[in-house]
């Protein structure tokens, strides 16, 4: 059974007489020991999903559709503080930039005790050694010393390590990384990636990894989900997504990812995304797509698998494999 | 600790200035104390005696040595006006006058907090609007209006409070009736700061709820509690300086309040002197007042960096 | 001046309000009248922002004088507040052939509180205490508030234990009024605390003495059992300061005080319906604008004439002020011994007001600049009054400008006269109490500065002599004929454009009982009582 089953999952949100498709009809599953990483340009709704995951985007301007199965419990329907104690517990979450998602007037000791002691019963004293023991896990040094301090007194790699054991320090089962190497400069991003898959050695959790750069998830992860417009339009084992991309997209996004090397902001495709309040009917990348034909306007394509384990949404996969036409530099 | 040092350190110039200011002040004030000391057909004689015991027959700058000198030792000589000594008279007025200030400013803050919680949480919503229009409400009524309305309320038609005074007749030194007697003068003395504190903490509030931090609150699971404290003291630092800041004003309004209430303050003993052009009494006055304004910034200073742990500790 | 406005005129809306909310909820009024009674506490609340010094010159004006040096002490000859007469106090007599020379008769079997003995001797350590710089508690700065009752003296002795003579440079037949104003405190008393901490520790012998100071809140007066006079009805008195005249109102309709000096004109009508005593009497006071009559257009009298009959002083008396004041026709009030009955009066006529300012050579009219006080003692209430003389004036073509000053500004600039910081003036609304001692026709409208305070460059010789007169006069009946026939004159040579009088409105509780309504602005508390 896997560990997390996603389908159909759409979040939008209400702003005035538009509506904002952040995420259109998602459907992933995912198994224990498993990381999926999801790439796409800023915009394609990734961090949404991620926190619908979490139901952190409820509210009475959202609507939100489909079913999260999670562990054998659906997550959609949860009161707020049922929700609230899966939170932190079962399902964590790390964010892009620590110096932000850190409360900077608390000390980084207070943020881990009291995520610990939400979820379990220990008493403060208890609490903190177990804090201490967190950041040793996450390779912070002399950790007693570092209880005290505050965010902004730590380097950016020890922020994030911090964050990191934070989201670990109740064992969650599903670990929801959103971009947590992107603020990092390259050495200390290797470090913490590599700290992250370590943690998921020893305890077994699935991860879903976000990051506009494939470069920076390939090592981590099992397989890719593209997205686009709050869709998945391919998604494939790493092999598969790095080696036979065949979403006119992920070749674009390789092809941006090649030329501005490892740490370009993914701007480098011609035009712009579509805004998700006017999504366009039929396939929402037509628009900027070189191979786009008259049917890509017609009707939004459904993920088809390809190959095994390698589905893609593209009405050019109907009828051929187009890999071929599109070598990339 | 040494940072204290430091202020206080650097707090001695300012001292300095504001002792000069005090002084050059109630010598630029048209009028000199000896008319209201001396009537204008009084003998020659009569009049030089009087300026020579108040010492307003030396030259400017030695009368400023002179108080000075006597300033640092914390004597403040006479009133001129009243015949006391002023250390007598400015501390049992500084006294009266912090009770209804820290009073004040303890209902503007909490009351203000609450609200603009209020307003901050439910941004919007009727709540919300309720708690804008009563801070508009607070700056635009006047004190001295809303001091007579809870009057006739409290203490005429209901007679809950008393209108006016410190104490009841031999009731000094009861801490009860004392409150009794701070509750309307502070209400309507911390009632302007009110709106301006609830609206810093709304504005605070929403500027930091927007932020990333919140969301990752959410996402360890904490309860809205305990995410309100974390928002609170993230908000807090705006709203002590806006905190700090009105104590002044309240320390200015005070003249007001404590006529319409016949407080025994500062503001009236100034006011007063100030007619009388009782030159000890104001200078002392000014200096306290500033001494006062340096302390409370230092305060506020010190708050700050206690809640904020940004703010440089050296 | 701004926020003094600002600040007077949220006071006059509150107090509106303040009467609209009260209203309604008034018991009947009817102030039960015995005749017979004592005890209870008498809490006044009194229109001074401080408690006043103790010592025999009282500051805070003619109110710490009503209020504390009245009560503390006693002087020579009392000017009787019920009569508006002069009563023999610690001298039983007094007699002067010339006017030059006077002899005092002491009272006999008079004591101060401490024990001490009232004498001749103790009499000339008081005047020693402000005459004698070589007395060893010659105190300058009482005698320099005292200088102007003590200037014309030149000599003073003992004659016998009980005898007291002081002698005067020239002949004055209005020094009774100056000795009214000498309080003697107890020698023993000065001695004992010094001449600066006595004012904390006051001895005096009159009708009251000090139980307890709270600093400028309140001051707690007990009777003096033993008092020449009898002993005062009362068994406490308590002053408390109260300079906002709303203060004082709410305080009293919350029982905190059950006597309030000058309360809000527009709360009288609820006052009254509330069943409180409202208690008024002309007293020698006059709300004037002081002319400066050196300089167009107040130097043509026709313009003063003018000013004074377009102004609806009946109006402003009943109606603006709810009777708080009757309208005046010159600077004497109408019950006093001194008044001219037979001065021209300045009847209200719109259109003789009009004729007179275009035969000054105005028939287009004039703009004039007038000084006020914001509030203070005796000014009863300067804005609404202001406004409505803008109003009236305005209808015959005088416009007016009021520029208001905080009372002590008021002071000093009237001192300075029109020469001074209000050259650019022609007019200062001032309210004098004309008529409180015989000399105030000399001074106001005869001497000059420093020795007067005749500002306006108002002369009349005919006055100046009568005034020469009246002061060598040996015959006090002809004096004061002579200085009715004075006052007379200022009258028809409106020296002064007069306003109003006031009532000297006073609020008390219906428990207050036995007051005698005095006829001056003192008051005798001896005959007051408060009912359970
Ligand atoms: N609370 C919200 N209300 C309205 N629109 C929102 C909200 N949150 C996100 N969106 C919109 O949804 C879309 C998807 O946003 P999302 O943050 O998921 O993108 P992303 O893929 O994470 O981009 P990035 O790489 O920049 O993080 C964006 O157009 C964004 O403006
Ligand atoms: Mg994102």
């Amino acid at each position: 059974m896997p560990l997390l089953q996603v389908e159909h999952l759409s979040v939008s949100f209400k702003q005035g007489q538009h509506e904002s498709q952040a995420v259109n009809g998602i459907s992933l599953d995912l198994e224990p020991h498993q990381t999926l990483g999801v790439i796409g340009e800023s915009g394609s709704g990734k961090s949404v999903m991620l926190k619908s995951l979490m139901g952190l985007t409820r509210s009475p301007k959202t609507r939100i559709s489909g079913k999260i199965n999670f562990d054998g419990r659906e997550l959609t329907g949860l009161e707020e503080n049922e929700f609230s104690s899966v939170r932190g517990k079962e399902i964590s979450m790390v964010f892009q930039d620590a110096m932000t998602a850190l409360d900077p007037v608390f000390p980084v000791g207070d943020q881990l005790v009291e995520t610990i002691r939400r979820h379990q019963h220990l008493s403060k004293k208890d609490a903190l050694e177990k804090a201490v023991e967190l950041l040793a896990k996450v390779g912070i040094a002399s950790p007693r010393s570092r209880l005290d301090q505050y965010p902004h007194q730590m380097s950016g790699g020890m922020r994030q390590r911090v964050m990191i054991a934070i989201a670990i320090a109740c064992q969650p089962k599903l670990l929801l990384a959103d971009e947590p190497t992107t603020a990092l400069d390259v050495t200390i991003q290797a470090q913490v990636l590599s700290l992250i898959k370590e943690l998921q050695k020893e305890s077994g959790m699935g991860i879903i990894f976000v990051s506009h750069d494939i470069g920076a998830v390939a090592s981590i992860v099992d397989e890719i989900a593209v997205m686009y417009a709050g869709r998945i339009v391919e998604r494939g084992s790493v092999q598969q997504i790095i080696h036979q991309p065949s979403h006119p997209y992920t070749q674009a996004l390789l092809a941006a990812n090649v030329t501005l090397g490892m740490k370009g902001r993914l701007r480098a495709i011609q035009g712009q995304p579509p805004r998700p309040d006017r999504l366009p009917y039929g396939c929402a990348f037509a628009p900027r797509c070189q191979f786009a034909v008259d049917s890509c306007n017609g009707m939004s394509p459904k993920l088809t698998t390809i190959e095994q384990g390698h589905d893609v949404a593209c009405w050019l996969m109907e009828e051929e494999p187009v890999s071929a036409n599109m070598q990339v530099v | 600790m040494t940072r204290l040092f430091h202020r206080f350190l650097q707090a001695i110039p300012t001292l300095f200035g504001i002792t000069l200011v005090a002084f050059a002040l109630v010598h630029i004030m048209p009028g000199s104390p000896i008319d209201a000391l001396v009537p204008p057909d009084a003998s020659a004689d009569v009049r030089a005696q009087v300026i020579h015991i108040y010492g307003l027959d030396k030259p400017l700058p030695v009368q400023y040595v002179l108080w000075l000198t006597h300033a640092v030792r914390g004597d403040f000589g006479m009133s001129i006006g009243m015949r006391v000594p002023v250390n007598q008279l400015l501390a049992q007025a500084i006294q009266n006058t912090l009770i209804l200030g820290v009073a004040a400013a303890f209902f503007s803050f909490v009351t203000g907090t609450v609200l603009g919680v209020l307003a901050g949480l439910n941004q919007g919503k009727w709540i919300d609007r309720m708690v804008s229009t009563l801070g508009l409400a607070g700056v635009s009524i006047p004190a001295y209006w809303l001091a007579m309305v809870m009057v006739i309320l409290f203490s005429i038609q209901l007679g809950w409070l008393p209108s006016s005074g410190m104490h009841s007749q031999g009731q000094e030194g009861n801490v009860l009736d004392l409150l009794a007697h701070v509750v309307i003068p502070a209400i309507a003395l911390g009632f302007t700061p009110v709106g301006v504190i609830s609206r810093m903490v709304r504005t605070s509030l929403l500027q930091v709820v927007k932020q990333d931090f919140v969301l990752a609150l959410r996402a360890k699971g904490l309860m809205r509690r305990q995410i309100l404290w974390h928002l609170l003291r993230n908000a807090a630092l705006p709203v002590l300086t806006v905190t700090g800041l009105e104590l002044g004003y309240l320390l200015g309004g005070s003249i007001l309040v404590e006529t319409i209430f016949a407080w025994p303050g500062l503001g009236g003993l100034l006011n007063s002197a100030i007619g009388l052009r009782d030159i000890p009494v104001i200078q002392a006055g000014i200096l306290l007042i500033g001494t006062l304004f340096v302390l409370m910034n230092i305060v506020v200073d010190f708050v700050n960096s206690a809640v904020d742990p940004r703010i440089q500790r050296t | 001046m701004k926020k003094w406005m600002r600040k007077s005129l949220s006071c006059s809306v509150a107090a509106t309000v303040l009467s609209l909310l009260v209203v309604g909820c008034g018991n009947s009024a009817s102030t039960p009248e015995s005749k017979q009674g004592s005890g209870g506490t008498l809490i006044i609340g009194a229109t001074f922002s401080n408690l006043p010094n103790m010592d025999v010159y009282p500051d805070q004006g003619y109110e710490g004088r009503r209020f504390v040096g009245n009560q503390l002490y006693d002087p020579l000859i009392i000017d009787n507040p019920n009569t508006n007469s002069f009563d023999p106090g610690l001298a039983s007599s007094w007699e002067s052939k010339d006017m030059k020379v006077w002899t005092f008769h002491l009272r006999s079997g008079v004591k101060f509180q401490d024990g001490t003995a009232w004498n001749a001797s103790s009499a000339v350590f008081n005047l020693d205490r402000i005459l004698n710089k070589n007395f060893q508690y010659y105190y300058p700065q009482v005698a320099a508030l005292l200088t102007a009752r003590t200037k014309e003296i030149t000599s003073y002795q003992a004659i016998d234990d009980m005898t007291l003579e002081i002698t005067l440079k020239e002949q004055d037949s209005f020094f009774p009024s100056d000795v009214t104003q000498i309080l003697f405190a107890s020698p023993t008393a000065i001695q004992k605390y010094g001449n600066d901490d006595y004012q904390n520790h006051p001895v005096g012998t009159g009708p009251f003495a000090v139980a307890k100071v709270v600093p400028r809140q309140e001051l707690d007066l007990v009777p003096n059992k033993d008092y020449w006079r009898g002993a005062p009805k009362l068994d406490q008195l308590i002053l408390k300061p109260m300079s906002d005249p709303a203060t004082r109102y709410a305080a009293l309709l919350s029982s905190q005080i059950n006597w309030a000096e000058v309360p809000p004109t527009e709360t009288i009508p609820q006052i009254k319906q509330k069943g409180f005593q409202v208690v008024t009497k002309p007293y020698p006071h006059i709300w004037a604008i002081v002319p400066d009559m050196s300089k167009p257009p107040f130097n043509d009298k026709r313009v003063r004439e003018a000013f004074v009959r377009a102004i609806d002083r009946k109006a402003m008396s009943d109606q603006l002020l709810n009777g708080a004041s009757i309208p005046a026709d010159g600077p004497m009030y109408p019950e006093s011994n001194l008044y001219p009955k037979d001065a021209p009066a300045f009847d209200y006529n719109l259109d003789l007001a009009k004729q007179l300012l275009t035969a000054a050579g105005y028939p287009n009219g004039v703009t004039i600049a007038v000084n006020m006080p914001s509030s203070g003692s005796g000014n009863m209430w300067p804005l609404p009054m202001s406004e409505f003389i803008q109003q009236q004036e305005a209808k015959i073509g005088i416009n007016i400008t009021f520029r208001t000053y905080d009372w002590n500004q008021i002071i000093t600039q009237y001192r300075a006269g029109f020469s001074g910081p209000m050259a650019d003036a022609n007019g200062i609304a001032y309210s004098l109490a004309s008529g409180t001692l015989l000399g105030d026709l000399e001074t106001s409208f005869v001497l000059k500065e420093p020795q007067g305070s005749d500002i306006m460059g108002y002369d009349n010789p005919q006055l100046d002599q009568l005034v020469r007169q009246a002061k060598a006069s040996t015959d006090p009946a002809g004096r004061d004929k002579l200085l009715a026939q004075g006052w007379g004159i200022v009258q028809s040579d409106i020296a002064l454009l007069p306003v109003v009088h006031d009532l000297n409105l006073r609020v008390l509780s219906p428990k207050v009982q036995g007051l005698v309504t005095p006829a001056t602005w003192f008051v005798d508390l001896t005959t007051v009582w408060v009912s359970k």
